[in-house]
């Protein structure tokens, strides 16, 4: 193959290429167009379906139920299948409620705490200037519908939590935690209402 | 005394070898001076001053408290700070760099590695099964534990499951990480961009407070390593952005800050009253001939003193320095007498300097033997309290003035002075002594009436002054360093939530295992403190470090209420849609539950590391360690922990703050009898001189302690042990005023005499009462006071043998 061809084969490649592949970003560009696409929000509510995925056990562990998130009040999560039971994140670290008796409560000091709680508070708000302070963003843009990777900065969260893979439009759809033993938690959104400010 | 003693003496101490002896002395001191300074340390920490410990303190304690001390004075800790966090990264990093670099500091820790909390979970990984918080402890115990079951399976279910379950075969329920949540310290420091970081807000603006804390590698006294240190430190913040900034708190800060101030007190107290010393004596004698002879004993008294305490003590404390340099003023006395006495018009002060030094030796003697055994008496007593502090600047004090005194009365007269001609007789100015004499001979005394009833209304006055005063033996009144430091500590310790060191608990036992026991049995209670938010935390090795019976008995619980075949396990595994992982989950159990976690085993691995401290070891085959105590609200949450020391057995409180303040209100009591004491001794050998008329001698220095105090009642200032003993010496300073007004039946030349060395003493205490050091201030105001008032009431009591008076 002499010069001119090769050069004409790789045109046409990145022609062909080109309307393919979304356009992808990192950092602040990214995290400005997607906070373009979806704006933060101090209130937010929806129902979730959870798949947590063990390597030991045969199946997914499923759950659903509800979340509801405002900036004050911190988050809910709401479990409602096949347990009910009830998450608190806020500045007072994370507690869990089952049958309206508090099981179990951390203090807002503990790493895994702050980890959680500004991952999904930042998720479900849309707030990528929070996330950005705690994670390396990549991702993809494509009409409307984006795709967006974090990894952690923080070492000690690392042991948690290995890369997030979040995707949305207008609201943010899904998340999938990759975890360091190759096991992974999905959930999925439907955001009934979020407020743009 | 007789006059044959007194002569007998003088003719011992005079004599040329009494004089070579002396001589060789002061050369030895030099010499051994000169030998060991460099290689000096200044003290200057507030603890050397306060009480040794009692002897009827355990050694347990002691040890504790010196352990304690130990690892805190060797640490530095520094809160690297800015608004922006960006900012606050890059500063931590240059600091750190910088700290680094200068190769001074041991053990930096600064930017957070994953090492630490991963080696921390996996150690105790294997021990898992016998590691429990005492809340899956009592709910294992219940006859239905199903609350275990639901919140692990609702933990599942949730987002949190990647980090509360990340093994769900080895640790199902999730009890292990429970624990793991539970046994560490409670910090407000969290992980941040993997520095240790307290963020707070200002302004509704974010501040990040970075953390970095280094290990000293010499005695943060040492003055060259602190010089080394700072300057270290300096080069880092010339690093930083210009926003940030770097607070520090450790004990080399504190010492430093002593080690400067000894410097300045050293020099304004010392340069002070060498400068007006130096200018009253050459208002008065017109030659600097008389000021060598002045400052000859002062110099030599120093030199001797300063070789003493050198020799007796490894550390030279800042207040022996400074309390040393105000000694000019008081060692000058015999200089003033015997220069004064030479003056007068019966020594015939002419011919041979030598032979009219001893004449004016022999009619001195006396009055400056009895001053000096006065004067040493007072300044030897401040020793009597076990304050090391005080002890060296007793000590010191006693041989500075016992140096001045033996270079006047055994140098003095053999000093090459040549002849002074009768013309050179009266070079003092002589408007002051017919100024004196007019003074004195107007000057009102007690023998007259409305002298009389004046004096007994000041008196009564007083003594109604002294009924308001106050006493504070708190030693936060004492505190060497000034407010700003002090503020950094504590700033820094309200943002670390760092750990109080002076009070703990020591809990003890036959053996580590019953020790781990004993603080497991009393740790319940503490953590109720806690949760009632008396006290923010408590650090405990039993927290990370469960006894032997304790991990057993969690292995038994767990295998009798969860790895069985219809126990919680298998409850979690149903619920999980899971049960016929039963059996493999049960085998991982059965592989793991013989480990058991020994104190040797944790002690010789790194995680122990941060709490090793905390253990004590076998002291006389009773093994202890220490429980140390962080944020305690209030004294009602110190009474309350007092309180459950004395509800446990084998556990002690201890309470140093408390404790000081007990000890100085102990010895505040003790020298106000001791204050009675010594006047009442003073009063019978004054006796045996001056029969029935003691008591004009000890009358003004009496009065005006008494007049000082009422002062102080009046303007509120509270009365502490160091008052006291600023009274004891103005007893054994005032005396001498008496001693020789009465001596020379107030000849108008021992009035100057007289008035000199009180004015330099004020002089020397005036500057002292300036100092910054509380202690030294209280002691030079009450000195102050009490010789302003004695110069006035001396001649009140002081006899007057008109006869004589009228001569002169």
């Amino acid at each position: 193959m002499n010069k001119t061809t090769c050069k004409i084969w790789l045109l046409a490649l990145l022609l062909i290429g080109a309307p393919l592949s979304a356009e992808q970003f990192e950092g602040d560009v990214l995290a400005e167009r997607v906070q373009a696409i979806v704006q933060v929000s101090e209130n937010v509510q929806g129902s979730f379906t959870q798949k947590k995925f063990i390597e030991v056990l045969p199946h997914p562990l499923r759950s659903s139920g509800e979340f509801a998130f405002s900036r004050d009040g911190g988050l809910l999560w709401k479990t409602l299948e096949p347990i009910a039971s009830e998450l608190h994140f806020n500045h007072l670290g994370i507690s869990q409620q089952v049958d309206g008796e508090t099981l179990w409560a951390i203090d807002p000091n503990q790493p895994i705490t702050v980890a959680l709680t500004q991952v999904l508070t930042g998720i479900l708000s849309s707030n990528w200037e929070v996330l950005q302070e705690y994670f390396v963003l990549a991702g993809s843009i494509e009409e409307g519908r984006w795709s967006v990777q974090l990894t952690p900065k923080e070492l000690s969260w690392s042991t948690v939590i290995d890369r997030l893979q979040v995707k949305g439009g207008g609201v943010v759809e899904s998340i999938v935690m990759f975890e360091p033993n190759q096991e992974r938690t999905e959930i999925n959104l439907d955001v009934t209402y979020a407020d743009s400010h | 005394m007789r006059f044959e003693y007194f002569n007998w003496l003088l003719s011992v101490l005079t004599h040329r070898r009494a004089a070579q002896l002396w001589f060789l002395c002061v050369v030895l001191s030099l010499l051994s001076i000169l030998l060991t300074l460099p290689y000096k340390t200044f003290d200057t920490s507030i603890m050397a001053l306060l009480p040794e410990e009692q002897s009827t303190q355990r050694e347990s304690v002691r040890l504790a408290k010196r352990q304690l001390t130990d690892s805190a004075s060797t640490r530095m800790l520094f809160l690297v700070v800015d608004n922006d966090r960006e900012n606050s990264i890059t500063a931590a990093e240059n600091f750190t760099r910088a700290l680094r670099r200068s190769e001074l500091f041991n053990n930096i820790v600064a930017e957070q590695t994953v090492d630490n909390a991963v080696k921390w979970q996996r150690f105790y990984h294997d021990y898992r099964y016998g590691l429990l918080t005492p809340e899956a402890q009592a709910l294992l115990r219940k006859e239905d534990a199903s609350a275990l079951v639901s919140r692990a399976v609702a933990r599942l279910y949730s987002p949190m499951a990647a980090s509360v379950a990340p093994d769900i075969q080895s640790d199902p329920l999730q009890l292990f990480f429970d624990w793991q949540m539970y046994a560490p310290p409670k910090t407000p420091l969290s992980i941040n961009d993997n520095w240790l970081t307290r963020k707070t807000k200002q302004d509704g603006k974010e501040v990040y407070y970075r953390m970095v804390s280094a290990e000293l590698t010499q005695s943060p006294f040492d003055m060259s390593y602190q010089q080394a240190v700072f300057m270290a430190i300096q080069r880092g913040k010339d690093n930083l952005p210009p926003s940030s900034d770097v607070i520090t708190s450790g004990i080399l800060k504190h010492a430093a800050y002593g080690a400067e101030l000894a410097k300045r007190e050293v020099s304004t107290i010392g340069l002070g009253s060498l400068a007006g010393v130096t200018l009253l004596l050459l208002y008065v004698f017109r030659r600097v001939r008389y000021l060598l002879l002045a400052f000859l004993p002062i110099v030599v008294g120093c030199t001797f003193a300063f070789a003493v305490t050198n020799a007796v003590f490894a550390q030279l404390h800042i207040i022996t320095l400074a309390f040393g340099a105000s000694l000019v003023g008081v060692a000058i006395d015999y200089s003033l007498h015997f220069l004064c006495a030479q003056r007068e018009p019966s020594n015939h002060y002419c011919g041979s300097f030598r032979a009219s030094a001893r004449r004016t030796l022999v009619l001195i003697f006396p009055g400056l033997f009895l001053g000096l055994v006065s004067s040493i008496l007072a300044y030897a007593a401040q020793g009597i309290a076990p304050f090391p502090g005080l002890r060296q600047m007793a000590l010191f004090s006693v041989c500075g003035l016992l140096g001045a005194w033996l270079t006047v009365v055994s140098w003095f007269p053999w000093l090459p002075f040549r002849e002074v001609k009768q013309s050179e007789n009266r070079e003092m100015p002589a408007f002051i002594i017919q100024g004196i004499t007019r003074l004195l001979l107007r000057w009102p005394t007690i023998d007259v009436w409305p002298v009389r009833a004046g004096l007994l209304a000041v008196f009564f006055l007083a003594v109604l002054g002294v009924s308001q005063i106050d006493v504070d033996d708190g030693i936060l009144r004492l505190q060497t360093s000034p407010v700003e430091l002090l503020a950094e500590d504590r700033k820094i310790q309200q943002l670390t939530g760092d750990i109080s060191g002076s009070q703990f608990f020591v809990i003890s036992g036959n053996n580590a295992e019953q020790v781990l026991q004993h603080a497991e049995a009393f740790m319940p209670s503490l953590q109720e403190l806690v949760e009632a938010g008396a006290l923010y935390d408590f650090q405990s090795i039993a927290r990370v470090l469960p006894s032997l019976q304790s991990q057993q008995q969690n292995i038994v619980l767990q295998s009798e209420k969860v790895y069985i075949n219809d126990g919680l396990l298998f409850d979690f595994l149903d619920a999980i849609g899971t049960p016929q992982l039963l059996d493999d989950f049960n085998r991982t159990f059965a592989g793991a539950r013989q480990q058991l976690l020994t104190f040797e085993d944790w002690s010789q691995h790194d995680v122990s590391q941060p709490l090793r401290p905390l253990w004590l070891g076998e002291i006389d085959g009773i093994s202890h360690m220490i429980v140390t105590l962080a944020g305690i609200e209030d004294r009602d949450t110190v009474a309350s922990l007092a309180t459950l020391a004395e509800q446990h057995a084998h556990v002690e409180f201890v309470d140093n703050v408390a404790a000081l303040e007990a000890v100085l209100t102990y010895h505040r009591q003790q020298f106000q009898l001791w204050l009675f004491a010594a006047y009442g001794i003073v009063f019978l050998i004054l006796s045996w001189r001056y029969t029935r008329q003691a008591w004009r001698i000890v009358a003004a220095p009496g009065l005006a302690s008494l007049i000082t105090l009422a002062v102080f009642g009046a303007l509120g200032i509270p009365l502490n042990i160091f008052n006291l003993l600023a009274l004891l010496l103005v007893l054994g300073i005032g005396l001498d005023a008496s001693i020789f007004l009465r001596e020379s039946r107030r000849s108008p030349h021992t009035w100057v005499a007289v008035t000199l060395s009180s004015l330099t003493t004020v002089m020397a205490f005036g500057f002292l009462a300036l100092s910054e050091t509380p202690v030294l201030h209280q002691f030079g105001i009450t000195v102050l006071v009490s010789l302003a008032g004695i110069w006035v009431l001396t001649p009140c009591f002081v006899d007057k043998p008109e006869q004589e008076l009228a001569n002169t």
